[in-house]
């Protein structure tokens, strides 16, 4: 089952730091089998695309430690929610080969939702840019699902 | 597909270096008035038309994939995530309550404090340092540390000094 | 037997922090092969609760984050690694007096590396850090009177 509206407006608004309106969207969701993978599946893209829309493959090793060490810094409870190692392996994992399997799914979500939402909001994307760049996430998503 | 490696080695990547044209150095350069992102390593659309948003129109999800340089491996793994856990999604989502709302950034970032003890010098009953048998105050372990710190800084010592003479000599 | 902070250890911590390897090198063959407490190991965590507390009065959080990114990325890929999770449970240890749950022994060990980067940063004096060590003393001996 390909991406729905609903779940792309869920996401929308977890990327703008929409609260009471990511938590009703959410509560409203599909929660069949199928509908689930989707909305990971869409969850797990834009984190992808913000990575490689903020990084690169030539990106180096402190950069990556530097911004994750500023995002965990910015909220009281990021820093024990984003192990700062698994999130840098995250980050780097979009550009290479390594697994991360063996990092537990919630903290994969964590590390997924908070940064695609800070990079997104240090990007500046509104309107326009943030539909492309869920465009493009939701691309990549439905790929993903197959 | 060109083999990527986020993590550049040695001599690659930000330095962290004081701006000694500005007086005394600051113990502390990392700490910064405001959080600021990471430099961009990508050209941003105002660097003109090779990053147009409305590109994102044209490459298909496989094409992404490709482009973006996602290995396969990872396509893979990823995929296969995607059905583990799935049923837990909507309850981790309703659990992070408003929480990612603290990712974003603030012009003051207000951060949050710890609790610390106060500074006494008094004996206490138990130990009030944390400190047990086991907690790395055993010599053997604080021997291996002072070993591995004198190879770390003659590494260190020998790169610097070739850096020097490097540009010394070109 | 009660656990001695003897002038040798404080020579030892001194001479370490010195980054004075030339000395610090003969003086590891003198240290004792065991995997007890000893006065060395009692006075550098003393001297790290201190350099904590010196380098982080307020305790903020976000302050021992960045410390620890930029110690990591000082450091560079040819060094130890430093585990960022345990430095920084090390670090709010120290502040706080709880124990540092869920570490190895050896990310525990790692107070010492954060040690020589906190007294690298403040760029002491021959003075300064003696005046530093006394202090560390005195709590190393209160660690090890309760211990």
């Amino acid at each position: 089952m390909p991406v729905t509206d609903d779940i792309v407006a869920t996401v929308r608004a977890y990327l703008q730091a929409e609260q009471e309106e990511f938590q009703r969207l959410n509560a409203a969701l599909d929660r069949s089998r199928d509908a689930s993978i989707a909305y990971k599946a869409m969850i797990v893209a834009s984190f992808i695309v913000a990575v490689q829309r903020k990084f690169s493959s030539q990106t180096s090793r402190d950069e990556i430690i530097d911004y994750v060490a500023a995002v965990r810094a910015r909220g009281t409870d990021l820093p024990e929610l984003l192990d700062p190692a698994a999130s840098e392996r995250m980050i780097a994992s979009v550009f290479n080969e390594e697994s991360t399997r063996d990092i537990a799914p919630r903290m994969k979500n964590d590390i997924q939702m908070f940064f695609a939402t800070a990079i997104v909001n240090d990007e500046g994307l509104h309107g326009q840019d943030l539909e492309d760049f869920l465009a493009k996430a939701r691309k990549l998503a439905d790929d993903l699902i197959g | 597909m060109r083999q990527s490696d986020a993590f550049a080695g040695p001599g690659v990547g930000v330095r962290h270096e004081t701006n000694r044209d500005l007086g005394p150095a600051d113990p502390r350069p990392y700490l910064t008035a405001k959080d600021t992102p990471a430099p961009r390593t990508k050209p941003d659309a105002s660097d003109g038309p090779t990053h147009r948003a409305a590109d994102v129109e044209g490459p298909s999800g496989e094409e992404l994939l490709e482009k973006d340089k996602l290995h396969k491996s990872r396509i893979d793994e990823l995929r296969e995530e995607l059905i583990e856990n799935f049923d837990e999604v909507h309850d981790w989502a309703e659990s992070i309550g408003d929480k990612f709302t603290q990712a974003l950034d603030r012009p003051e970032p207000t951060g949050h404090y710890l609790q610390c003890r106060p500074r006494v010098v008094e004996a206490h009953p138990a130990n009030p340092y944390g400190v047990d048998a086991g907690t790395g105050a055993a010599a053997m372990l604080a021997t291996g540390l002072f070993v591995g710190e004198i190879a770390r800084r003659t590494y260190r010592k020998a790169a610097e000094l070739k850096e020097r003479s490097n540009a010394r000599y070109g | 037997m009660p656990v001695e902070v003897s002038d040798w250890h404080v020579d030892l911590v001194r001479t370490f922090l010195r980054q004075d390897d030339g000395k610090l090198k003969p003086m590891l063959g003198q240290m004792p092969r065991t995997y007890e407490v000893d006065g060395t190991g009692v006075l550098l965590w003393a001297a790290f609760v201190e350099a904590t507390f010196r380098r982080f009065p307020d305790g903020n959080v976000a302050d021992i984050i960045r410390f620890v990114a930029h110690v990591r990325i000082r450091r560079g890929r040819n060094a130890p690694p430093i585990s960022p999770a345990a430095a920084e449970k090390l670090i709010i240890s120290a502040l706080t007096a709880t124990e540092a749950d869920g570490l190895t022994d050896l990310e525990k060990g790692q107070h010492i590396i954060l040690l020589s980067e906190l007294i690298e940063d403040e760029a002491l004096t021959d003075a300064q850090l003696d005046a530093f060590l006394d202090v560390a003393r005195t709590h190393a001996k209160h660690i090890a009177a309760s211990l």
